[in-house]
């Protein structure tokens, strides 16, 4: 009843969470049904192999590809396409996760971040599932940001982030924690409590890849090129 | 009838006696509605028996006309009442403030497949991590002794 709904607790366990920015973005985009009013809608992107060739064996903790559609009441947009994450510190695994600031997470926080995954699942999906739910205690940071991220769309017109790297046509590739957090905007918040250090956006063949890393990977000559050459061989 | 609906029904006196020249559309298709068919073919015509005026529809759109005694008119009425209601009181779920419309889940739409997929596959990597970590089934106090006592000597 009312999945679409936030009393005032759930909101600001959201916000606690994803910062007052990305909560209210994540609250108007889940009433205004954008997947459905997309053009040509992803499907069978066969990119799963190529993202795994990127992060495996290396320091990348998530690769995600956002595909690009138009819309068909007007302009373009990106939304999720695929992704991997890859973080040593989640999976449940290590009872107790830490977060950046090597902090022991408390209780309460592991709580927040699951109540608050469980909300959105509900709110884009229409429906509880308390299934989906059960098995995300002790999600870490990066786990957050990544899971959260999925339920973002980035207008091609924006000046940040993904949208602007395909508007552009250019790669974005920002290493020190303090420009990654310029380039990721509404996610910001996500980002900092993951401890994100580098951040990249690559504008691709049908849309943009994202990659994020907590330790500081620096552009090289033929960085982009790799990149480029493990998803698409080319 | 409330105004705000597109539903109008209007009994008028049978001046016209060409209405056989008419197309009569079956009423259960133009109300869109299966309860319509769900009525009893013999009682209706029974009824039809009866004294009949001319009935004109306007629903959604279209109009019918049609010959009907007072009670067909009364469960035409009726039906057309409760269709209404329902459609005023609207789905469960809804928001109370309805500015917006109600979508069909988008996770589920053809569009939504790719985050569905995803998170599968995040989920399942975790629950292989899991029990490839702790492979014994075991009640979850333990296992999370068990833990703690791995991340202790991580430390």
């Amino acid at each position: 009843m009312g999945e679409k709904f936030w009393v005032k607790e759930e909101k600001g366990m959201a916000e606690s969470v994803l910062g007052v920015e990305a909560c209210e973005f994540l609250i108007t985009s889940a009433s205004k049904n954008l997947l459905n009013d997309l053009v040509s809608p992803p499907v069978n992107l066969g990119v799963q192999q190529g993202l795994g060739k990127i992060v495996e064996g290396s320091h990348w903790n998530y690769v995600i590809f956002w595909y690009a559609s138009g819309l068909k009441s007007g302009g373009s947009v990106l939304v999720w396409g695929d992704g991997i994450c890859q973080d040593p510190k989640g999976g449940g695994v290590v009872h107790g996760s830490t977060s950046a600031d090597g902090e022991l997470e408390g209780v309460e926080k592991r709580k927040v971040k699951k109540c608050v995954l469980r909300k959105l699942h509900a709110c884009f999906n229409g429906s509880d599932d308390g299934s989906f739910a059960a098995s995300l205690d002790e999600v870490s940071d990066v786990e957050m940001f990544y899971l959260t991220s999925m339920y973002f769309t980035f207008r091609c017109d924006s000046a940040y982030g993904p949208g602007e790297a395909f508007k552009s046509g250019r790669p974005t590739w920002a290493s020190s924690m303090a420009s990654c957090l310029d380039h990721y905007h509404l996610r910001s918040v996500l980002a900092r409590s993951a401890g994100f250090q580098t951040v990249v956006f690559l504008p691709v063949k049908s849309g943009v890849l994202e990659l994020g890393s907590v330790k500081s990977i620096p552009e090289e000559h033929d960085s982009v090129e790799k990149l480029k050459r493990s998803v698409w061989g080319f | 009838m409330k105004r705000n609906c597109n539903l109008e029904l209007r009994l008028l006196t049978s001046a016209d006696s060409d209405n056989q020249h008419r197309r009569h559309q079956p009423l259960n298709r133009l109300m869109g509605n299966s309860r319509a068919e769900a009525a009893d073919e013999s009682r209706w015509s029974e009824l039809k028996q009866q004294e009949q005026k001319q009935l004109t529809i306007f629903y959604n759109g279209r109009v019918l006309v049609c010959d009907v005694a007072e009670l067909q008119a009364r469960a035409i009425l009726l039906l057309a009442g409760r269709e209404t209601e329902e459609k005023l009181r609207g789905p469960v779920g809804s928001e109370p403030s309805a500015s917006s419309p109600i979508s069909p889940s988008q996770l589920y739409s053809p569009a939504g497949l790719p985050m569905k997929r995803s998170l599968q596959r995040f989920l399942k990597k975790r629950k292989n991590r899991i029990q490839a970590t702790f492979p014994y089934k075991v009640n979850s106090e333990l296992t999370g002794r068990m833990r703690n006592l791995v991340s202790r000597e991580d430390q």
